[in-house]
């Protein structure tokens, strides 16, 4: 061994020993920066490896949840819009007149005890039936059930027209919850009553639809009547509705929603185009195949409104940018090919926007969720294009402008572009 | 701050602490880098690549006292140096000396080695054959056993050994001939 040596050897390992070279020039900020750019690609081991599958883990499930909970909300509302709103519009706008006719013949209203979903039923059931030709007699149990679904739970046993006045008065001693509970059915009473006169019949549903749409609870069903039926129902409602006031029969309607429903009854419907979005993302290798995606995206939102004044139109324009922040997985890389799976959201802030030339901006950010497959083509090791198909669900930001998200805040997206990797 | 407190803090990544680290033990590494490669620039290179390993791997460390860090650094410093070396196969290349050049060996005057600066003996090191210096670093200032260093390099203990003999000879001829030339 070295100990054994001859002494100047001994001397040698000393002098050398205790030497110390200069530090090089900039050494440790070449070392920190290399630490600062793949921190994430330093092998970890034990504890640390453990924590940071532990947090993959968490932030995977924390994102699952947010797209279970998006996506059953969708199928919720969805559901509720094809088990209710079928026979608000196909029995209601073809066959409003037959309430009176039915008080008239003096129909038990209280005998059927149907519920809503199964009126519904009978209503869809003949409706197919009902498309070429109007059938009355097939229409008046459904106008009858509902109705009376409504005077069973307001004023149980009211047997002729006049009860209908004695309900309304009893309305209006309800409570604010049941209204609110209660407010398709509200709507529905509103058609039958105002559905006396076959002439007018679908002006006045339009004024029924107008009310629906501004309703607070905002059902499924007052939102399909707006988008679907309206465009049928146009005809100079304005002026049909000052004639109906004074004949009394809105007098029925309760005062809230007869007032919101002429302060909003202006708007006809929107007819949204389909949006575009541009935008620059990047995205890091965390390790372990993941990556965090994050940017600025921009996006232009326009649609026309449809006004119900001598079918006047508007364009709405809006200009949203938005910052998304995304969890990749590259689950197979095969050759200069990228397989993978996208998951996150992004906060959108509406920068600027317009309705028919004036300013109109819409305050409150909109957030989304989103998820996606997708499948890149690695030009070199750090660009790429890709083609992404996925899923996008738009939060409710509880703002009044009327947007494609709103409308259909759950939609198919397919994006595609050139990815920068780092 | 101590060695033990220096080596958790650097565990948890703090990075005022892994600049510590560095600034206090990387004059050291370095030298020993170029005691191996003799190139400042590939010195430089390997420190680099040494620390980026070092802060990786530090949870692997399990200090034991005083100076257990400093010695695990000059380790994985002298691992990468030999890396190198072998990536660049500097260590296939044989080394023959003639016994003759080596015939002519003169222990050289113990106290005489302080007389040398610091860079002149290094340039002598580094005119050493790369097998040779590279075993007489491992032996002199790395302690190794020849049977470590025949292990750590791939050869024969008994070719470790020789070398060895073979780089103290000529070292010696040359610090000789260093004084000789100074007088």
């Amino acid at each position: 061994m070295i100990m054994k040596e001859e002494k100047w050897i001994l001397e040698f390992k000393k002098k050398v020993d205790e030497h110390q070279e200069p530090l090089p020039l900039g050494g440790w900020e070449r070392i920190e920066n290399t630490l600062s750019a793949s921190k994430s690609a330093i092998p970890l081991t034990g504890k640390q490896a453990r924590k940071r599958i532990l947090n993959y883990s968490l932030v995977a499930a924390a994102v699952l949840l947010v797209v279970v909970s998006g996506v059953t909300m969708w199928l919720l509302h969805n559901s509720l819009i094809e088990e209710v709103t079928p026979m608000i519009p196909s029995k209601l706008i073809s066959k409003p007149s037959e309430l009176p006719e039915i008080n008239a013949l003096g129909t038990p209203l209280n005998t059927s005890h149907k519920s809503l979903l199964s009126i519904a039923y009978t209503s869809n059931s003949s409706d197919s039936d009902s498309k070429e030709e109007p059938c009355e007699k097939q229409e008046q149990p459904s106008i009858i059930n509902m109705v009376n679904k409504e005077q069973q739970e307001i004023v149980p046993k009211k047997e002729d027209v006049a009860s209908i006045e004695n309900t309304e008065t009893k309305e209006q001693n309800i409570s604010q919850e049941n209204k609110k509970k209660k407010s398709l059915n509200e709507d529905t009473i509103l058609l039958g009553e105002e559905l006396n006169d076959k002439k007018h019949r679908r002006k006045r549903i339009s004024l029924a639809l107008a009310i629906g749409n501004v309703s607070k609870l905002k059902n499924a069903s007052e939102e399909f009547l707006l988008l679907q039926d309206l465009p049928d129902n146009n005809i100079d409602i304005e002026d049909k509705d000052k004639e109906e006031e004074p004949d009394g029969h809105l007098t029925s309607v309760p005062s809230n929603i007869r007032t919101r429903g002429v302060q909003k009854k202006k708007v006809k419907g929107y007819e949204h185009h389909q949006p575009l979005t541009l935008g620059v993302s990047l995205r890091k290798n965390i390790g372990y195949n993941f990556f965090v995606e994050t940017g600025l995206m921009y996006s232009y939102l326009s649609s026309e409104v449809a006004y119900f004044y001598f079918n006047q139109k508007a364009e709405q324009r809006l200009h949203y940018l938005g910052i998304p922040l995304r969890l990749s997985w590259e689950m197979v890389t095969k050759k200069n090919f990228t397989f993978y799976l996208s998951a996150g959201g992004m906060m959108e802030k509406c920068i600027y926007g317009t309705l028919d030339g004036n300013k109109h901006i819409e305050k409150p950010l909109q957030f989304s969720t989103t998820a996606s497959a997708g499948i890149q083509y690695n030009i070199t090791r750090m660009v790429g294009l890709y083609i992404e198909p996925g899923i996008a669900y738009y939060f409710d930001n509880g703002s009044d402008v009327e947007t494609i998200r709103k409308d259909t805040p759950c939609t198919f997206t397919l994006q595609g572009g050139i990815r920068l990797t780092y | 701050m101590s060695e033990q407190e220096l080596t958790e803090l650097c565990k948890q990544g703090n990075r005022q602490a892994q600049k510590i680290l560095y600034e206090r033990y990387a004059g050291r590494m370095l030298s020993i880098g170029l005691r191996y490669v003799g190139s400042r620039a590939v010195a430089e290179d390997l420190l680099h690549d040494a620390y980026l390993q070092i802060y990786s791997k530090l949870d692997t460390f399990r200090w034991r006292g005083e100076g257990s860090l400093q010695a695990w650094m000059e380790r994985v410093m002298v691992n990468i140096a030999l890396q190198y070396l072998k990536e660049n196969s500097a260590l296939c290349r044989l080394d023959v000396v003639s016994d003759k050049e080596l015939s002519e060996y003169e222990e050289p005057m113990a106290d005489r080695i302080n007389e040398i600066p610091y860079d002149e003996l290094m340039k002598l090191v580094y005119e050493l054959p790369i097998g040779y210096r590279t075993v007489f670093n491992l032996y002199v200032f790395e302690e190794k056993s020849h049977k470590e260093i025949a292990e750590l390099l791939g050869i024969k203990e008994k070719s470790s050994s020789s070398q060895f003999v073979r780089a103290k000879m000529m070292l010696a001829k040359k610090v000789n001939n260093w004084i000789t030339e100074k007088q």
